[in-house]
């Protein structure tokens, strides 16, 4: 038995509020997009040329051209002609820039989402497996696909308006002031019920989305369930009650959405609101001054003109709040997995190798382990396995013979005691190089969808296709893959239904021979086995097993036999050891375990 | 060819439309808003320009100017309301419309047969449900507004410049349809790359599901880096999907602003040769020509936009065409109308094959021609080599696949004819790929039949023997196990199927290898305890192992598709044949290798125990 984890049906990465700031996640964000600060400048540059455009842009209309209109001066350079001319040529410029600019942002946008979806991916193959056996499937595929998705939406549609806008509001408040500097204040007057209306919202709309992103979560893994499970659910004509569970989700996921929605829709329409009152604002004012004498009424004009430019980015954003918050919830959620310390760490700079020469050697080093530090699967145990010892692990469920394995593969590390090979402490050493010297044969037999020749050759790519007949051949695995429509070709789809589950062990068998390791792990690996498969199995490891170290986890007689030494294991310590006939004589828990077949034997 | 292209297209449509026409109150709302709103959007620009004309005329328009700046805060309070009902109706829409389409695949997936299941990945099916679907949203909840807000701005500005200036209104009624053909080029380039980037994406989906499920494998083999590369190619190829489709876009968004601006240019030169007319009003051309200018400009962010609500248009459509390719796919094993409902206490249990022969999809067959008859009652144990045909048999009786010929019959009477909900609530089957569900222990248990009492449970437990380490967990039967909670071994998910097997009671149970990962005693115990369960019942029992077969009446032996041997124990051994050499190969690893006396005496045990 394993407990995994905290059995909180909380996720432990789900949390009520963002757990980063903006400006943490902005900072996060940029030193992605710093990568690509080429495109970058590119952008720069062509949204300095945009916003000159703005700027010169209405002064040319509604200023210039306004006024030519009035004093009916059309022709020549001063008159309507030469204002829309040089307007036109502006703009014709504007646009070799303007698509310069879109293809830049475009590209800058796409590989940084690129990188940060591959960069959580990489993460996902540091983190340990208790990091996994505490969260579903589906829960870490979101963050993956949803949250990153999320995320694009805003570097692709909404980061381009919103620099452009930035940009154009900087280099607009100074023409602003430059024209008048009463009007400019009068015009920005609505900054303050705008800064009131935001903060109003924020925390709001912000909890609204973390709740989004949750429950887009929950939706994700109970879909990843449903699918997964559907062949239990129909046997068991339960499809009905499982919509029905899958539904109670997603109409939550339904509430919480129109929720934030309207939060934002609300947020928006308040904005366009204040705009209006703005460009009411001016009008009326501007007039006085016109009456006065202070200002012309062009000036006016150009200062509504480029309140408008000011608001559409602004609108922009509120009418894209949606997506904005989506996004940045996303990527704190995305930020938080990166940030995920890893439980089990490899070390920082280790030279360590282990000595490729012989087989390798296991010490368990008063090991005591739980996977929670108030429930011990092992006490204190003390093994040493030699080098090319062969060691049969046997013991009711619970006993702690997973566990055993789970430590030597290092997905767990111990509280307290060391486990070793050839003499180093396995913290000391780097995955691959202790972890590349040995193989597991897994309870469950998994494969990748990819063809037979693929799955055998995981993780040793260099093996020739005639090496993994030749050893196929030599395992009597090449029978039944010889049978198979495209032989060692032949995908094994998902749920390898193709494949039986005694083919699947075979393949698994197959794969971790073939990578010659100095140490290898059979973890009940051959259950699914027919007899006959089981003898050549066996007839085959027996030879395999030469000049290397094994551990045998099995229920089976025949395959126990195999080994130098059988320890059993009762709740977490080592019951007895020693040879088979041994402990057969002892009379003790192993006798007792398989009694079965001895009483009768006794009785004769 | 193009006919029936268009058709396909015209039926997607049509297929949104049903959806979408649920929430008929919203999208009358939302076209009502929609109109209001472009309706005061177009009266603003006339104001402004009115309000420049006052100034411009006399020196004392005070009056006249606080009258207009009034209406425009009056008018932009309710553009505001119809704003947030047009804003609002559209996100509601989509969420609406999508909580509906997600249920219909969920249900889609939950009926689809198992060929479905065998072909097509978690992660794909996945992708279908969340990026699709979402793709859908996005259109709707966002898209659907702004595109009726555009295109009923589009014709409400062209309807204000007739009202203001017939110069200038003919101006903006040519370039608008060139606008819109220009976007429509826009969309059909840009398609292609969108479709292929949702199939990518699909890829991308399937990848990291395999991943996430195969990590300890992954870890095992120090193969992170490998996995990395693989991600990385389908990775790169959605970027660079998505990349095409951003070329372009930087051709033609930049394009549609260059055209409204060179508009805008030509409604200026226009207004300054109608100003060159002595006749002319040059305050009343300058009051209308900045009317012009804030009405273009309230086509110029929308526009701007126009590229991204096609991509969002398109994006969308593409994800319902791949969501409408798993809820109309068909169904293969479904009730024929004429399927009769079997009740549970007529069922006598008897199973009959009939010369059955099957095949998974196109691929060589692997049962060529089962004939056999179990009897009501019958303990029948199926024995063969790995990949002979044990379990696809198994699979045909509770119709998890069809026969490709011939017939399986359940007291006399062809599966195909028995509903399927009454078929398979009547056959217990444990696979031997046990899957969990994340739920306590207790709710698996309880799976097929979901109120039944604790005790029940627990009884069910005792008979699989899983009690025994269900108690020693802190929750007990509330434990949770599945994914997020307490992993169980091979052997103790293998007993929880079990129990959930044997609490639906019934008349007919499979047995599929399910006590291969549990040690020996527990084994027989859990054997001695089955004995009483599968009395009055129908067994058949799928087995690698000979100790499994103490409790069969009768043994089948399969090799490569067909039945080779059947009998009882002691008339395949007298036979010599394959039994026996199943039999003795069992045995004789430990000859060879042990070496020790007692081997014949084990032999005669496992004799002994299959008396």
């Amino acid at each position: 038995m394993t407990v995994a984890g905290n059995l909180n049906k909380q996720d432990p990465g789900e949390r009520k509020f963002r757990k980063y700031g903006d400006r943490v996640l902005l900072r996060r964000l940029i030193s992605y997009m710093l990568v690509y600060r080429k495109d970058f400048a590119v952008v720069g540059a062509s949204l300095i040329f945009a916003a000159a455009v703005g700027v010169i842009g209405p002064y040319l209309l509604a200023i210039v051209a306004l006024n030519d209109i009035v004093t009916r001066r059309f022709f020549g350079f001063t008159g309507v002609a030469g204002a829309v001319s040089a307007y036109v040529v502006l703009y014709l410029l504007n646009y070799f820039s303007d698509n310069k600019r879109t293809y830049h942002m475009q590209i800058m946008g796409q590989n940084v989402i690129q990188d940060i979806r591959r960069d959580s991916f990489e993460k996902l193959q540091r983190l340990s497996p208790s990091y996994y056996s505490t969260r579903e499937t589906g829960r870490i595929m979101s963050y993956i696909t949803n949250d990153v998705d999320a995320l694009s939406d805003f570097m692709t549609f909404q980061l381009p308006a919103v620099l452009a806008g930035l940009i154009l509001i900087v280099s607009i408040v100074p023409t602003m002031l430059y024209f008048n500097f009463t009007l400019t204040f009068v015009a920005f007057a609505v900054i303050p019920p705008l800064v009131v209306l935001t903060l109003a919202f924020q925390g709001r709309i912000q909890s609204s989305f973390v709740e989004t992103r949750k429950k887009i979560a929950i939706v994700t893994s109970k879909l990843q369930e449903g699918i997964a499970g559907v062949k239990v659910t129909q046997s068991f004509t339960e499809e009905q009650r499982v919509s029905e569970d899958f539904d109670a989700v997603n109409q939550e996921n339904l509430e919480t959405n129109l929720h934030a929605n309207k939060l934002t829709s609300l947020f928006s329409a308040l904005i366009q609101l204040i705009e209006a009152g703005g460009i009411a604002f001016v009008i009326w004012y501007g007039t006085t001054e016109v009456i006065r004498g202070q200002v012309t009424p062009e000036i006016v004009v150009a200062f509504l003109l480029y309140m408008n430019s000011f608001f559409t980015p602004i609108i922009q954003l509120t009418t894209f709040y949606n997506s904005y918050q989506s996004a940045v919830t996303g990527l704190d959620r995305v930020i938080q997995l990166m940030d995920t310390s890893i439980e089990v760490p490899a070390p920082k700079e280790s030279n360590l190798a282990l000595d490729n020469s012989k087989a390798i050697e296991i010490e368990f080093d008063h090991v005591t382990f739980g996977y929670t530090n108030d429930l011990p699967v092992i006490k204190d145990l003390n093994l040493k396995i030699a080098s090319e010892e062969v060691v049969a692990i046997v013991g009711h469920t619970g006993a702690g013979k997973s566990s055993i394995v789970n430590l030597i593969l290092r997905f767990y590390d111990p509280q307290q005691g060391r486990v070793m090979m050839n003499g180093i402490d396995l913290r000391e050493i780097d995955f691959s190089k202790f972890r590349d010297k040995l193989s597991l044969v897994p309870q469950d037999p998994f494969l990748f969808q990819a063809t037979i020749f693929e799955n055998i050759r995981y993780g040793k790519e260099d093996v020739t296709d005639q090496q993994i007949i030749d050893l196929c051949k030599r395992l009597g695995v090449d029978d039944f893959i010889g049978h198979l429509q495209e032989g060692y070709n032949t995908l094994v789809n998902e749920s390898a239904t193709n494949l039986s589950m005694g083919q699947k062990q075979m393949v698994c068998f197959a794969r971790a021979i073939i990578r010659e390791p100095k140490l290898l792990i059979m973890d009940e690996a051959t259950s699914g086995l027919d007899p006959i498969a089981e003898l050549q199995l066996q007839r085959a490891l027996a030879i395999s097993l030469k000049g290397r170290t094994a551990i045998i986890i099995a229920h089976r007689l025949s395959t126990i036999r195999l080994a130098d030494r059988i320890i059993v294991m009762r709740d977490g310590e080592i019951a007895e050891e020693g040879s088979f006939a041994e402990l057969n004589a002892r009379n003790g828990l192993f006798s007792k375990m398989y009694a079965m077949q001895f009483q009768l034997r006794q009785s004769q | 060819m193009s006919v029936l292209k268009n058709r396909i297209q015209f039926e997607k449509y049509r297929k949104l439309a049903d959806y979408c026409l649920k929430y008929r109150r919203t999208i009358v709302i939302m076209l009502a808003s929609g109109v209001a709103l472009t309706g005061l959007q177009v009266a603003i620009p006339l104001l402004i320009g009115n309000a420049v004309t006052i100034i411009l005329a006399s020196k004392n328009a005070i009056h006249g100017v606080l009258m207009i700046s009034l209406e425009i805060i009056g008018l932009s309070a309710a553009s505001a309301v119809f704003q947030y009902s047009l804003g609002y109706g559209g996100q509601y829409l989509g969420q609406k419309v999508i909580y509906d389409m997600r249920n219909k695949l969920f249900i889609a997936i939950q009926g689809q047969s198992f060929s479905f299941h065998d072909k097509n990945q978690t992660g794909q099916l996945m992708a279908r449900a969340t990026g699709d679907v979402e793709a859908v949203r996005r259109f709707l909840a966002f898209g659907s507004a702004q595109i009726l807000g555009q295109v009923l701005l589009m014709i409400g500005v062209t309807i204000a410049f007739w009202f203001l200036n017939v110069e200038l209104a003919a101006i903006v009624t040519v370039i608008l349809p060139i606008v819109i053909y220009i976007a429509w080029r826009f969309s059909q380039t840009q398609a292609p790359f969108w479709r292929k980037a949702r199939i990518n994406y699909g890829n991308i989906n399937s990848v990291l599901q395999e991943n996430i499920t195969g990590m300890k494998i992954v870890r095992a083999f120090s193969a992170e880096e490998k996995e990395i590369q693989k991600f990385d190619a389908v990775n790169t190829e959605y970027r660079d999907d998505l990349i095409g489709a951003a070329k372009v876009r930087s051709f033609y968004t930049p394009l549609l602003t260059l055209v409204i601006s060179l508009t805008l240019a030509a409604l200026y030169f226009s207004a300054g040769t109608q100003s060159l007319a002595l006749s002319s009003n040059t305050v009343l051309i300058a009051g209308e020509i900045t009317s012009a200018a804030f009405l273009i400009g309230l086509l110029l962010g929308p526009v701007r936009f126009l590229g991204q609500l096609i991509l969002i248009f398109q994006n969308g459509m593409a994800g319902f065409e791949r969501v409408l390719q798993i809820t109309d796919a068909s169904v293969e094993i479904v009730d024929r109308s004429d399927a009769v409902d079997l009740k549970a206490e007529e069922i006598k249990g008897e199973i009959t094959f009939e010369n059955v022969r099957f095949g998974y999809g196109q691929d060589r067959e692997i049962l060529k021609g089962i004939d056999f008859r179990i009897e009501p009652g019958e303990i029948v144990a199926f024995l063969g080599a790995s990949g002979s045909g044990k379990t696809t048999l198994a699979n045909l009786v509770p119709r998890f696949y069809d026969v490709t010929s011939g017939r399986v019959l359940i007291d006399r009477k062809d599966v195909r004819e028995i509903k399927l909900k009454s078929l398979r609530s009547n056959i217990g089957i444990v696979s031997q790929d046990i899957f969990l569900f994340s739920a306590s222990v207790r709710a698996n248990i309880s799976y097929g039949k979901w109120n039944t009492p604790l005790e029940r449970v627990i009884e069910a437990a005792k008979i699989a023997r899983a009690d025994e380490f269900v108690d020693r967990f802190p929750e007990k039967y509330e434990t949770l196990v599945g994914e997020r909670g307490i992993t169980l071994s091979g052997g103790q998910k293998q007993r929880i199927a079990i129990a959930r097997t044997i609490i639906t009671d019934p008349r007919i149970l499979i047995l599929d290898d399910s006590l291969s990962s549990v040690d020996v005693e527990t084994e027989f115990a859990i054997q001695d305890a089955l004995k009483t369960v599968v009395q009055g019942r129908t067994t058949v029992m799928i087995t690698q192992r000979l100790s499994t077969l103490r409790l069969a009446t009768r043994i089948v032996v399969f090799d490569n598709g067909k039945i080779v041997e059947q009998g009882k124990h002691d008339e395949l051994l007298a036979r010599n044949g394959s039994y026996a050499r199943l039999y003795y190969s069992q045995l004789a690893p430990q000859e060879k290798l042990a070496g020790q006396e007692e081997e014949l005496e084990m032999t005669e045990t496992s004799s002994q125990i299959l008396r």
